[in-house]
């Protein structure tokens, strides 16, 4: 049960200070006064307060001023930056709040919603949202009302809120919501069910496929191990060899050495035999004539020193007398003289024959130098004999030795070192290359295992998915059960609420309306749309009197009241005869008392005289006025009766 | 006529009989000695040396060639020239006359070949031409020392 137990005005508007504390927790309270005297505004206050909204009417000096507006004229004049402040206090079952909006001038309006602990008011956090849970604001209109209004609750386009005002009033909405969650619920259980079953998918293959490769890589490796095992053995025996044959090698190098010591022995015997031929038969034969050619060679100097050679005269010059017929004494010669001319070609022909044997006297100097010659010819033919015979001896310790080494290398294997060596490189290159491919499969292997590890690990992870997905899928069942008649229940409930908003609404207008029989039928369709039938009509109607439609709005407004969930909220109505004439008004009036029956229903109202009949008749006068306060006549005070 | 290259044929002359006895196996692959291979003109030359050394000359009775390159003939003109003056006492006219001098110096080949190819072939492998020259030149440096 939601009780006012006070609403206090602080400098808003026209109050400058107004509290009203209702004395009982259900029935009629009326508020009397003449026009803009606040009777709008008390309610603006109250929306303020809630909403900071203010859905009533004013004049336009009230609207002026935006927040500046809100401030009491007189308070203004004292302190133009004072406090405007609305608080109204309410008890919920046990526990009472306290709600209270404030601002000043120049700032933004603080809302505060206080819990009354003990003596102490705390507040406390999300003022809005237990606003929202006392009243909402979009259901406001159907509690706080104001007579004038009342009409355009069926105004074009009224269905979408109100299907949604009647829903959240008959608490559909927290039905629907729950179907919507359910739905939700279920949208994600079948998410996550489908994730479930998708995990699970290609892993058995990968898992199989790598488990595969890592077995067929293991025996690989055992391949390659008992190949290396079977190379190394290879190995091992081939540079055994190696070694015996390392002996044979150097013997055979010896031999080879030695066979190129005997090729260079021999290839020098060979040139010194050559120079010997030459010095014997070139030189030699000079030594054998040497006492002959010194002989050869004195006589050449006797021959010299004789004279005999060379010519006394040179033929030529002999020649030359003959031409110019002069005698060798000077005289000269006739042609006829010729004893003496023919004297002259004898002795010229005689030194002719002197002068072709002159070059002999040469032979003295050559026969000279070639006995000097024979000494050094001597020399190098010895030294050339001695080298011959240590070449000799030199070729037979180096053929002795190469006979020696024959022997030996008769039992040789017949097998180069060189060709073992590239069999041990090759068998070596084989055997890397087998363990550089077993460390590659090892590597490959570990990585595999990895996979597999994560491989399993997703399977498990799946497994426990598709369980998780299995149940989801068996909650999916509960829930979709739970939603069909979640979703079952609140569609008969939104056909209850229709019915009884239908049936009341034509009830209540039944009871309002004065002309009977206007409408015989008052119906609300499925999306909420008002259908009013007339006597006789298949076709709802399509237009409607003010006086028709303030009076279904008000019908609607009690039928909604009565409807379940905020049928404990008061309700404040502003002039609720407002436009009304007579006999609607008796009717309004006297359906004011069943409005709410067991809420707070405040009535703020003209002093309209039949109300003020009506209150003096059915409540003995108990109403409070607005008025004037005396000591400012501008702010409004309320006086309880 | 003038004692120069011209005056001395590309051949020269050796007994037949000689040539074919003596020199041709004197030069021959097979010789011992170690004239085996060399060339013919020269171990004539050489024979002739000995020859005379050893006062032995022997007239061709049929006469055959024996080749002489002309490039070795400057090594041997001395030669030729000292067997040809000394054999004819120093006659220099004789060395003018080329056909004189190689007779001369044929004469001494003949000999001289005989001589060399008995050392050779009879005196067995024991003898050697350059140990005989060595011995000679052995001589020859004590008498020097000598005198």
């Amino acid at each position: 049960m939601i009780l006012v137990r006070s609403i206090q005005l602080h400098n808003f508007k026209q109050y400058r200070r107004a509290e009203i504390k209702p004395d009982a927790k259900s029935g009629l309270f009326f508020f009397i006064g003449q026009n803009k005297l606040g009777k709008s505004n008390f309610l603006n206050a109250i929306c303020w307060c809630l909403y900071e909204e203010q859905p009533f009417k004013e004049t336009i000096d009230q609207q002026r001023g935006g927040a500046a507006g809100l401030l009491n004229e007189d308070a203004k004049r004292e302190n133009e930056y004072d406090e405007v402040r609305v608080e109204i206090e309410i008890q919920y079952d046990a526990e009472v709040f306290r709600f209270s909006r404030s601002q000043r001038t120049t700032q933004s309006s603080i809302f505060t919603v206080f819990r009354k602990t003990g003596s102490d008011w705390r507040p406390i956090d999300n003022p809005n949202t237990i606003v929202e849970s006392f009243l909402p604001r979009n259901l406001r209109q159907y509690f706080i009302f104001a007579g004038e209004n009342v009409q355009g609750l069926f105004s074009k386009g009224h269905e979408t809120g109100l299907k949604k005002g009647i829903w959240q009033v008959a608490n559909i909405e927290e039905l629907d919501r729950g179907i919507n969650h359910l739905e939700s619920i279920y949208s994600e259980l079948r998410k996550s069910a489908a994730k479930g079953d998708n995990t699970l998918e290609g892993l058995d293959e990968k898992i199989s496929a790598s488990k595969n490769e890592v077995e067929a890589n293991k025996k690989t490796i055992e391949r390659n191990e008992a190949e290396i095992e079977k190379l190394s053995d290879i190995k091992k025996e081939r540079e055994e060899k190696q070694r015996t044959y390392q002996q044979y090698s150097e013997l055979i190098k010896r031999r080879a050495d030695l066979n190129a010591e005997i090729a260079s022995i021999e290839e020098d015997t060979e040139k010194n035999k050559g120079r010997i031929n030459e010095l014997l038969l070139r030189k030699s034969p000079f030594l054998y004539v040497e006492s002959q050619l010194k002989k050869v060679a004195e006589r050449l100097k006797q021959e010299k020193e004789l004279g005999t050679l060379p010519p006394r005269i040179k033929a030529e010059f002999i020649d030359e007398l003959l031409e110019h017929h002069v005698c060798i004494c000077g005289r000269s010669l006739s042609t006829q003289d010729k004893e003496a001319c023919s004297h002259l070609a004898s002795l010229k022909e005689e030194m002719q024959e002197i002068d072709q044997r002159t070059p002999i006297l040469e032979d003295q100097t050559a026969i000279k130098q070639i006995i000097d010659q024979i000494g050094e010819f001597g020399t190098e033919l010895d030294f050339l004999k001695q080298k011959q015979i240590k070449n000799l001896d030199a070729m037979e310790r180096a053929n002795r030795t190469l006979r020696d080494i024959s022997v030996q290398l008769e039992n040789a294997p017949n097998v180069e070192v060189g060709s073992l060596e590239g069999e041990i490189r090759a068998i070596t290159g084989d055997i890397d290359e087998f363990k550089e491919g077993s460390i590659r499969l090892k590597v490959q292997n570990e990585t595999l295992a990895a996979s597999i590890a994560e491989f399993e690990k997703a399977q498990k992870l799946g497994m426990e998915k598709k369980a998780d997905a299995l149940e989801k899928m068996a909650q999916m069942e509960v829930v979709e059960e739970a939603q069909k008649k979640l979703e079952f229940v609140r569609d008969r409930i939104v056909d209850r609420v229709r019915a009884t908003l239908s049936s009341k609404t034509e009830k209540y207008f039944k009871q309002l309306f004065w002309e009977k029989g206007t409408f015989e039928s008052i119906k609300f369709s499925e999306d909420y749309k008002l259908l009013a039938y007339k006597p006789g009509d298949e076709e709802p109607a399509k237009e409607f009197s003010t006086g028709e439609l303030k009076t279904l709005g008000l019908a609607a407004l009690k039928a909604i009241g009565e409807l379940s969930g905020f049928r404990d909220v008061p309700i404040f109505f502003d002039a609720p005869l407002s436009n009304l004439d007579a006999q609607v008004r008796d009717n309004v009036l006297n359906m004011l008392p069943d409005l709410a029956p067991q809420k707070q229903v405040f009535i703020f109202s003209l002093d309209d005289e039949a109300i003020m009949k009506f209150i003096h008749d059915r409540y003995h006068g108990a109403f409070a006025t607005l008025g004037r306060d005396p000591a400012n006549s501008r702010s409004t005070i309320i006086k309880n009766i | 006529m003038a004692l120069d290259d011209s005056a001395y044929p590309q051949f020269i002359r050796v007994d037949a009989a000689i040539k074919k006895e003596y020199l041709e196996k004197l030069v021959s692959k097979n010789s011992p000695s170690c004239f085996a291979g060399q060339e013919q003109g020269e171990v004539y030359l050489l024979a002739a040396a000995i020859g005379m050394a050893n006062n032995s000359r022997q007239p061709s009775k049929a006469r055959d060639d024996v080749r002489l390159y002309r490039s070795l003939l400057d090594n041997y003109k001395l030669l030729i020239r000292t067997v040809a003056l000394t054999a004819s006492d120093y006659d220099v006219s004789v060395i003018l006359d080329g056909g004189k001098t190689l007779k001369i110096v044929e004469e001494f080949a003949n000999a001289g070949l005989k001589i060399l190819y008995e050392k050779i072939y009879k005196d067995g492998l024991s003898f050697s031409i350059e140990d005989e020259v060595l011995k000679l030149i052995g001589e020859r440096s004590r008498n020097e020392e000598l005198q």
